[in-house]
């Protein structure tokens, strides 16, 4: 499904003395199938942004395509059903979310709501359970009664359950420790690959932004200010310094290394591993002069 | 001297549930500064609040500045020891950053003309002077984390504790919160202790203590940790970046003397290493 932004803008508050402009005639087109990172900071407009791509709010002006849907100020009035069960929107903490009185019904809530027959629901269920790195067991414990990380797990099997073509993940990794972090972004990218989806990561981390999206735009007060591959962006740092946003450490290192050292390593999306190699090589050759 | 001390420490939230710390003892030397690290649900934040007696072991005893904490003292000991947490929203109850700081003075009973030069006093050491007349939700995540702290400093403690205090900034606020801290330890002969997930904030420290599953498994400094540890996953972490890349170094024949902490480290290293041969 591709997602077409046209010239949006998103005002809170309109007519008020409160108003105010979130997002400022934003363009973008995500293709079907890609990663997209969406950077910014706290008001930057990133969350308004993803709001629109299941119609939870629609565009003051221009409009959004999202498949066969165009959401725009006109068409207000339309039945959202199947957008919202191809779009599965991951909100921050998601287990905040978690309500029923066993995992197994949580997880079926969503789809029952979609009107998935219950045959279905039960297949679905043992699928998603094993695609977020949890055993079966689980399911007839109470969701209040697990680890957070778990608990975690068992909000995204319950918006995979959908079966949903575009995933869009707010702050996803908010509140686990590093290592949790990671592991949660391994599943999305792993999720990514195998279900074919369109994934949507909106985040203030550029580390996972490099590491894991084809394309990264930065928004800042609601303007879009930088798109383009990891190695774009890098090209382009010197505007990310008045954002407040940092590059990746990887990055950073080779900043300095290159202004210590009298020869320069390109980025090109390097691996720790392949950075070592072209340091090793660097450092042997201005030895052999 | 001996400003923080756990004795054969037990906890656990009730009777149904799981140790959340075992047997945990350590003794902390006023003017230091720790840092605790540790996996989600290791106990962390647990040492912190039986520092100040937001929570009361089951077993075993913690000694503050040579008191044991008990519900008598507590109020001496939250003078002794305070107390900033993670999320910068909950910890403002003033309507502007000096109402805010005068809360906790007022609480104590302190004299009109002491509370005017202390909020002075702690504004300046967090940078944050020139927004005394501020509303709280005109600051940014950073500010008002410096207004938290300074708040903290007004009551002249001597350990202050920073709980996951930056894991909700962005990096520039993270950053802010970093100097204020180094600026604190210049000027003021106070303990930290600081429980954090990021291991650039670990090599500021002087000792580490890293928990897991509510056990003290490591009381050693930051480099000893870094050359320690290889199995940083069951901690919670992931390998820091400067000992990943020295490792591939060390991979083509290149010998590090000591464990790199940071990229200069690590750099001064390479480039020593590169003249001797």
């Amino acid at each position: 499904m591709d997602i077409q932004f046209k010239k949006v803008s998103y005002i809170y508050q309109p007519n008020t003395p409160f108003s105010h402009q979130a997002l400022h005639e934003i363009d973008l087109t995500i293709k079907s199938g890609e990663f997209i990172a969406i950077v910014g900071h706290t008001g930057s407009g990133k969350s308004t942004l993803l709001q629109h791509l299941n119609g939870l709010i629609y565009p003051a002006t221009g409009e959004v395509r999202i498949g066969e849907y165009v959401l725009n100020d006109e068409n207000r009035k339309q039945d959202l059903k199947e957008l919202r069960q191809k779009v599965g929107l991951v909100f921050q903490y998601p287990e905040h979310q978690l309500f029923e009185e066993t995992v197994e019904k949580d997880i079926a809530f969503g789809p029952r709501n979609f009107g998935v027959p219950d045959k279905l629901i039960d297949q679905r269920i043992k699928q998603v359970i094993e695609e977020v790195g949890l055993n079966e067991e689980i399911l007839s414990k109470s969701p209040f009664e697990l680890s957070g990380g778990q608990m975690r797990r068992v909000a995204i099997a319950g918006i995979l359950a959908a079966m949903p073509e575009v995933l869009v993940l707010d702050e996803p990794t908010a509140g686990l420790d590093p290592y949790g972090q990671q592991q949660m972004m391994a599943l999305f990218y792993r999720l990514h690959k195998e279900r074919k989806l369109t994934t949507i990561l909106v985040t203030h981390k550029m580390e996972d932004a490099f590491t894991y999206a084809d394309r990264i735009v930065v928004l800042e007060k609601g303007n879009k200010i930088l798109e383009g591959t990891p190695v774009d962006i890098f090209r382009d740092r010197r505007f990310l310094h008045n954002v407040r946003l940092e590059l990746p450490e990887i990055l950073l290192f080779l900043e300095k290394f290159n202004d210590t050292f009298p020869f320069t390593i390109e980025y090109k999306g390097q691996t720790v591993e392949e950075i070592a190699v072209e340091i090793d090589q660097k450092l042997k050759e201005i030895k052999g002069q | 001297m001996t400003i923080i001390e756990f004795r054969d420490v037990y906890f656990r939230y009730n009777e149904e549930q799981n140790w959340v710390l075992r047997n945990i003892s350590f003794s902390v030397n006023a003017g230091d500064s720790i840092a605790i690290i540790g996996h989600n649900g290791s106990g962390k934040s647990t040492v912190a609040k039986l520092i100040n007696g937001l929570l009361v072991p089951q077993a075993g005893d913690i000694l503050i500045d040579g008191e044991r904490v008990t519900e008598q003292n507590i109020w001496e000991v939250r003078q002794k020891a305070g107390m900033v947490f993670q999320n910068p929203e909950n910890q403002f109850v003033g309507t502007t950053v000096r109402d805010d700081i005068a809360f906790g003075l007022e609480n104590r009973g302190i004299p009109r003309e002491e509370m005017i030069k202390r909020i002075e006093r702690s504004l300046n050491e967090v940078g944050m002077q020139d927004f005394a007349l501020h509303e709280a939700h005109y600051l940014s995540g950073g500010q008002k984390q410096r207004v938290a702290i300074a708040s903290v400093m007004a009551i002249q403690p001597e350990v202050l504790i920073l709980d996951e205090a930056t894991s909700m900034l962005d990096p520039v606020g993270r950053n802010e919160i970093i100097k204020t801290i180094q600026h604190l330890k210049d000027e003021r002969n106070i303990t930290f202790l600081t429980i954090t997930h990021d291991l650039s904030e670990v090599t500021l420290a002087d000792r580490t203590l890293v928990l897991k599953e509510g056990k003290l498994v490591t009381d050693t400094t930051p480099r000893e940790l870094f050359a320690q540890v290889n199995d940083w996953e069951s901690l919670g972490l992931t390998e820091p970046f400067t000992t990943k890349i020295a490792n591939e170094l060390e991979k083509y024949g290149y010998k590090f003397s000591s464990h790199p902490l940071n990229h200069e480290e690590l750099m001064n290293e390479l480039w020593t290493y590169n003249l001797k041969k």
